[in-house]
């Protein structure tokens, strides 16, 4: 396949591109990112029948690196934040880069970030899970004790309720990363809250959790108590190592197929009660705003999910020919089934590869052959998970839900691709809907 | 229409966690872990309350006595009168404006959109303000 920056004058679109994304939707995070770190010519002397250049000196040795960092010419690839969207950096979002990943975990430190009250620096020595309330014997444990129990790891997605919040009105913002970006995949390991709980032991009236993080914004959200027992983890590892700092170092908990917002970090406290709490992050946020004046409230489910995001508008195409065009989907509710692929908009569809592993409640990376005629298209993605719930379009959902519900938009993504091989967002007007 | 099933699913599955009974875990292996927390320790972290006032300290105050500490403490961002400077949150306002429709928007604040009032107390005494979280006391 022939890539971007195989063409040469593939970051000569791609600056072009994000300039308009700037003038249409103010978007000025990562000016220049999209450029940044490529080599954008290659260098002949290093191109066969040469002897590149790293292959005629020794190379740094094993005491060089401690701890591994991504290649030199990978710099591009990193979260990116939208300074706009909110008042300060403590209290907002970044994007993890879809456009850039392979499979479906996510690496570490690219999984996006929401904080409320900054990142938490947290000594894992003075940190405590205090567990009480509506228990047989209230707890208190160190991270230590944790590490000692039963544990269980699971790839499961986190996305945060507020993805893709920004395109409800219209297309708004040109570039998967911002669109979509709001999504993450780990291998998570820690305590399932069954185990804790079996610990503590339950009162009859105990219906509720309340799980509280040791942060500035102190998060708190209330857990049905049917969900902490069916899966719900006390994460203190992410694929295969401590828990990064962005993602609630030392313990976080897991809320399996819930918006990410549930998944309060830097836990400190759980507390059993008989009713929900209606903190501020169950009423003035993470309630979903109706045409009619109501909202939904504790509508915790992500729904199924997915996203074309090669090409993208951060990935253009590089000429007519073939492509393997792939992308993620993923469901609250249990594993995806079947996507579906479609090159004119959503009139015919086509069923996408699903490649191994499929996973419940985790992302699931497809792929299907495509041969670009070098015309206009508009490319979409339906995802079906087993419960039978197909993805809906805008238009459906607006139908439903009106466009000021902030959260919870799980329509699907339409990327028209354009003759000179850009690739931009774009919404669909149904002419006779 | 799937989109109908979603949201109603959404509806039934909040109902059906408030009221389905509770199987509480089978009695397992005390693993002798962690320590049993004083109530004193508990106290000092367990400050939500809930709409029922389940949670509220001892105190009492009234709008007036808060006012020059809301106009010290919390005016210059949310503004004197709730208004939200620049791009701070708005606290005040938008009554009836939770039904408009675009190109008209919502504005949802304390006053339009809060069903409880337990919950402000409950986040400021926690979050706020902003730069210097915790430290506010209930009286
Ligand atoms: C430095 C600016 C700043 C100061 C000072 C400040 N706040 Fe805030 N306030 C914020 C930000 C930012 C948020 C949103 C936090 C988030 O995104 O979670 C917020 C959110 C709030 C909210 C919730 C708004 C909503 O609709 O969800 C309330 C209520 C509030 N503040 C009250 C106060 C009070 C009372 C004080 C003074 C004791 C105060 N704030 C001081 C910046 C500030």
């Amino acid at each position: 396949m022939t890539r971007e920056q195989d063409r040469p004058d593939g970051m000569a679109l791609a600056r072009r591109r994000f300039l308009r994304a700037v003038a249409a939707g103010g978007v000025a995070a990562g000016g220049g990112a999209l450029a940044a770190g490529r080599a954008l010519a290659a260098n002949p002397e290093n191109l066969p029948p040469n002897e590149p250049e790293w292959a005629r000196v020794l190379g740094p040795g094993v005491d060089d690196r401690g701890y591994g960092l991504p290649s030199i010419y990978e710099k591009h690839v990193k979260r990116r934040w939208v300074p706009w969207l909110t008042a300060s950096a403590e209290s907002t979002v970044n994007f993890t880069p879809l456009q850039d990943l392979h499979g479906f975990v996510t690496p570490n430190g690219l999984c996006f970030e929401r904080h409320h009250g900054g990142r938490a620096e947290v000594n894992p020595e003075d940190h405590r899970l205090i567990i009480h309330g509506l228990v047989e014997k209230p707890l208190m444990l160190t991270v230590e004790d944790l590490k000692r129990m039963p544990s269980e790891s699971h790839f499961y997605f986190c996305e945060c309720a507020a993805n893709s919040g920004m395109e409800w009105r219209n297309a708004q913002l040109n570039g998967v990363q911002f669109t979509h970006g709001m999504v993450h995949c780990v291998h998570w390991t820690g305590v399932p809250l069954r185990v804790l709980f079996e610990q503590t032991g339950l009162r009859p009236n105990a219906r509720w959790v309340l799980a509280e993080g040791a942060d500035a914004a102190a998060m708190t959200r209330s857990i049905p108590m049917e969900k902490a027992l069916a899966d719900c983890l006390v994460a203190y590892a992410q694929n295969g190592e401590a828990l990064r700092p962005e993602q609630g170092y030392p313990i976080r908990l897991v809320v399996p197929g819930f918006e990410a917002n549930m998944w309060v970090k830097w836990l400190r406290r759980l507390e059993v009660g008989d009713q929900p709490w209606y903190t501020r992050e169950e009423t003035s946020k993470y309630t979903d705003l109706l045409p009619s004046g109501k909202a939904y409230i504790f509508s915790w489910v992500m729904e199924a999910k997915s996203v074309i995001t090669f090409p993208c508008p951060e990935k253009p195409l590089n000429g007519p020919g073939y492509y393997s065009v792939r992308g993620l989907a993923w469901s609250g509710r249990g594993r995806i089934t079947r996507v579906d692929v479609s090159f004119d908009g959503g009139r015919n569809w086509q069923t996408a590869k699903l490649q191994d592993p499929v996973y419940p409640m985790c992302l699931t990376r497809f792929e299907i052959p495509w041969r670009w005629n070098g015309e206009r298209a508009l490319l979409v993605s339906r995802a079906i998970d087993e419960t039978g719930y197909v993805q809906p379009t805008m238009y459906d959902l607006q139908k439903m839900r009106g466009v000021e519900s902030v959260y919870h938009n799980n329509a699907q993504q339409v990327w028209e691709v354009k003759p000179s091989g850009e690739v931009e967002n774009v919404r669909l007007r149904y002419v006779n809907a | 229409m799937s989109v109908c099933v979603t949201s109603m699913r959404k509806l039934l599955f909040a109902a059906s966690a408030l009221v389905l009974a509770q199987a509480a875990p089978a009695a397992a292996e005390d693993l002798g872990l962690g320590v049993v927390p004083t109530p004193e320790q508990i106290a000092g972290w367990n400050k939500d309350v809930r709409p029922d006032g389940v949670g509220l300290p001892e105190g009492s105050g009234t709008a007036k006595e808060g006012e020059p500490l809301y106009l010290e403490k919390c005016a210059y961002c949310h503004g004197d009168f709730g208004e939200g400077l620049g791009r701070w949150p708005v606290l005040a306002g938008g009554f009836g404006t939770l039904t408009y429709q675009f190109p008209q928007r919502p504005e949802k604040t304390v006053g339009s959109y809060w069903p409880y009032s337990s919950t402000l107390f409950d986040y400021i005494w926690r979050a706020m303000p902003f730069p210097e979280p915790k430290s506010l006391t209930p009286d």
